[in-house]
């Protein structure tokens, strides 16, 4: 009874996932659903995309768990992983764009229809403005070099050491900190007219 | 006066505490006792100061904060309920399981080094497999060019060995036929019965 008490860390999951035990891994899911989902949605911003790439990096994971070493950190293997097929899709789709067949539209429309995300917690005007705004800061991050964007936002998003990230990006610690630098100002001077907008949240402390 | 320095360059080492709202960033970096949400100071205020004195630009600040609440704000929503059974299921479904028996048959049963060893090697076969099949191809080309060139080397020794005869019974030039090996071995390679006894007839 007091075992189970004790936090499992994620090496000792990792071993009983190699070993073929289905509860550890579904244990490993739970533990890094979000952090996953967040670091793809940032490349490609949208949730159920981000969802589908996600399940991806885990049935990787879970393939791949003989190779996993337990000398690196989880989070290093699974980042890298979540990196490389994040990369991979995105090649896919520069190799074989894809168009919606839901919506035709006129091309020379030059207002083609846009899905506007459902937010029923704020009124309309506000909901509109927010969406318009989270979707520039989205476009912005995705259009990032790959590089730039992985640091920054391991960084930001998940609080990964520069030294994780430096492993994961196969770079020097320096090196990371200039990409993360880089991708801060680049955002910063896209983004320059909204960060003032008044519509975001306050800081929030990162519930983890 | 000292010039306020840019933000951004030390924001990654210092902000780290702000984001996970561990450090007070206000009181300990900012010299005022104020909300971490509303970190600058009043108009007319003394800019905030890093640890090491240094002054920071406070207009520089405000949009590092603005940026991490702005990348905040545009964070994916949270994942489906079902996305842990959903990802468990596809795994069970789509793969069989990294030590059961689908995988590396019985010797999965063995633990430790042993265990290992089999694992890793049961894990390598195909590759072994694939070597295995290109050196037995190797081999067999090998073992044709030595067939080939033992062949005509027995074919080149028959060839000597008449136009030793031929020289026996007089005759100067030895045919030029006798130089193609290719169609001697056309004709075929072991001379008939009666040749030999006629060419033994010859040299004697």
């Amino acid at each position: 009874m007091a075992e189970s008490s004790i936090p499992t860390t994620d090496a000792a999951l990792m071993e009983r996932v190699r070993r073929g035990d289905a509860n550890a891994f579904a244990e490993l899911v739970e533990r890094w659903q979000q952090p996953v989902i967040r670091f793809v949605y940032r490349s490609l911003p949208d949730a159920t995309e981000a969802e589908d790439l996600a399940q991806a990096v885990f049935l990787q994971i879970w393939k791949t768990a003989a190779r996993y070493q337990a000398t690196a950190k989880f989070s290093t293997f699974l980042f890298t992983i979540a990196r490389n097929l994040t990369l991979n899709e995105i090649r896919r789709r520069v190799r074989h764009p894809a168009s919606s067949l839901d919506v035709p539209h006129d091309e020379a429309d030059p207002y083609p229809p846009q899905q506007i995300k459902d937010s029923t917690a704020l009124s309309g005007v506000q909901a509109l403005t927010r969406t318009e705004l989270i979707s520039l800061v989205n476009a912005a991050v995705a259009e990032l070099p790959e590089k730039q964007r992985t640091a920054l936002v391991l960084c930001q998003d998940e609080e990964v050491s520069y030294e994780e990230i430096a492993e994961i990006l196969s770079c020097s610690v320096q090196a990371t900190k200039s990409l993360i630098h880089r991708g801060r100002e680049t955002l910063k001077s896209r983004l320059k007219p909204y960060l003032h907008s008044g519509e975001w949240e306050p800081l929030k402390p990162a519930i983890r | 006066m000292k010039k306020p320095r840019d933000p951004s360059h030390i924001v990654p080492a210092w902000l780290e505490g702000v984001w996970s709202g561990v450090v007070p960033a206000t009181a300990r970096h900012l010299g005022r006792s104020s909300s971490p949400h509303n970190p600058l100071p009043e108009n007319g205020g003394p800019s905030p100061s890093l640890p090491d004195g240094e002054l920071v630009d406070p207009v520089l600040l405000e949009e590092e904060l603005a940026l991490n609440r702005a990348l905040r704000a545009a964070s994916a929503p949270p994942a489906s309920s079902n996305f842990t059974r959903r990802v468990s299921d596809a795994a069970i479904t789509e793969s069989p399981l990294p030590g059961s028996h689908g995988s590396i048959g019985w010797f999965g049963e063995f633990s430790g080094a042993v265990g290992a060893r089999l694992r890793t090697f049961f894990r390598i076969l195909p590759t072994a497999r694939a070597v295995g099949f290109a050196s037995v191809g190797l081999l067999m080309i090998l073992a044709w060019f030595q067939w080939q060139g033992q062949q005509r080397t027995r074919l080149a020794q028959s060839v000597a060995a008449m136009a030793h005869s031929a020289q026996a019974t007089g005759s100067t030039h030895l045919p030029a036929y006798l130089r193609d090996f290719d169609a001697i071995q056309g004709v075929g390679a072991a001379p008939r019965p009666d040749d030999v006894a006629l060419l033994t007839a010859l040299s004697q």
